[in-house]
């Protein structure tokens, strides 16, 4: 093996990242060449010099403490159940607007299904005729509405 | 039941034991990077805020600590590249206290080797720097690197062998000097 094949294989071979062959070929090189042996005594030694310097660096007295006062007040268990409230929410609210606005709600029902029938007869005329696909129609807007809530939270915890 | 999980959980105090655990291997990592004590305490408590609100996105615990490094590792890039690194203010303007129990002249000393770490790290981009620290300190295989940082292994080769190039440079022509 010649010299500048060996100082390119030098930092390889200290990681251990060299095959048996190429280990064995660097190991005898370094045997018996002097210029190669400065290489590698060089590198030791300014690797042990850059280690030593981190010796002395830790943490400052108190650093938990500041990390753990400097954490956000809201508590992520909440932020956990969001989907979960959200449906909850969503259940006893929709109740409360049946108990409460069912007369008003009915008439502004009416309005739209006539605004459809005007502005998109077909599906207004054919959409009462299948319940299936009106209640289908509707469920997949509530899977779309709980995606949504959970997209929302992902993004509020990132 | 591990402290990630319950620190996932909402519990405040499994993850004071996670910082308590960690904090001296990512203050390690972010000084590695950012090349001074102030702006390394500064990134590893960004690091941990960071980890805190996002330990929920976090599928598995196993894997805790590389997140953990990750986070450390992009936010002092980050900080470095914004131009908030200590590096622009002169060290003589920073009066910064003396731990409990050092004497002054332990204290001169401490900030002696930090200075020379400083000049030593100076010349090095932080991308290098950052897997230098990784495979050097935290003692990490190139896979692993890779992993960390997301990264071809390729990459951390070339990266490693020109960090350590540069390094190696600057201790000889120290060397010479003296």
């Amino acid at each position: 093996m010649q010299c500048p094949d060996c100082v390119k294989l030098l930092y390889a071979y200290m990681d251990d990242e060299l095959g048996r062959e190429e280990r064995l070929l660097v190991a005898s090189h370094l045997k018996t060449c002097e210029a190669c042996q400065k290489e590698w005594h060089e590198i030791q030694q300014a690797l042990a010099a850059y280690r030593g310097e981190f010796a002395a660096i830790s943490a400052s007295p108190g650093f938990t403490g500041r990390v753990m006062a400097s954490l956000p007040e809201e508590s992520q268990s909440a932020l956990a159940f969001l989907p979960v409230t959200a449906i909850g929410l969503l259940l006893a609210g929709s109740a409360v607007i049946y108990a409460v606005f069912s007369p008003l709600i009915y008439p502004i029902l009416r309005l739209l299904y006539r605004l459809l029938m005007s502005l998109a007869p077909l599906p207004a005329m054919i959409l009462p005729a299948f319940p299936l696909l009106l209640y289908g129609g509707m469920a997949v807007l509530a899977v779309a509405f709980l995606i949504l809530t959970w997209t929302t939270r992902k993004v509020v915890l990132s | 039941m591990g402290l990630v999980h319950l620190a996932r959980d909402g519990d405040k105090a499994a993850f004071a034991k996670l910082v308590e655990q960690y904090q001296n291997r990512i203050v390690a990592v972010a000084y590695g990077v950012a090349g001074n004590r102030q702006d390394a305490e500064d990134i590893a408590q960004d690091t941990f805020i960071k980890a805190y609100k996002g330990i929920n996105s976090l599928q598995e615990d196993g894997v805790f600590y590389r997140w953990l490094v990750r986070i450390a590792v992009n936010t002092a890039i980050s900080h470095k590249q914004s131009g908030r690194s200590g590096e622009l203010i002169p060290l003589e303007s920073i009066a910064e206290p003396v731990d409990q129990g050092e004497t002054p002249e332990a204290y001169l000393e401490r900030r002696g080797e930090e200075e020379r770490i400083q000049e030593m790290l100076a010349p090095l981009p932080s991308d290098s720097r950052a897997v230098l620290v990784l495979r050097e300190i935290e003692g990490l295989g190139y896979e692993e690197i890779a992993k960390v940082l997301e990264i071809p292994i390729g990459t951390v080769r070339s990266r490693i062998h020109y960090a350590r190039d540069r390094l190696r440079r600057a201790i000889s022509l120290k060397n010479e000097v003296k």
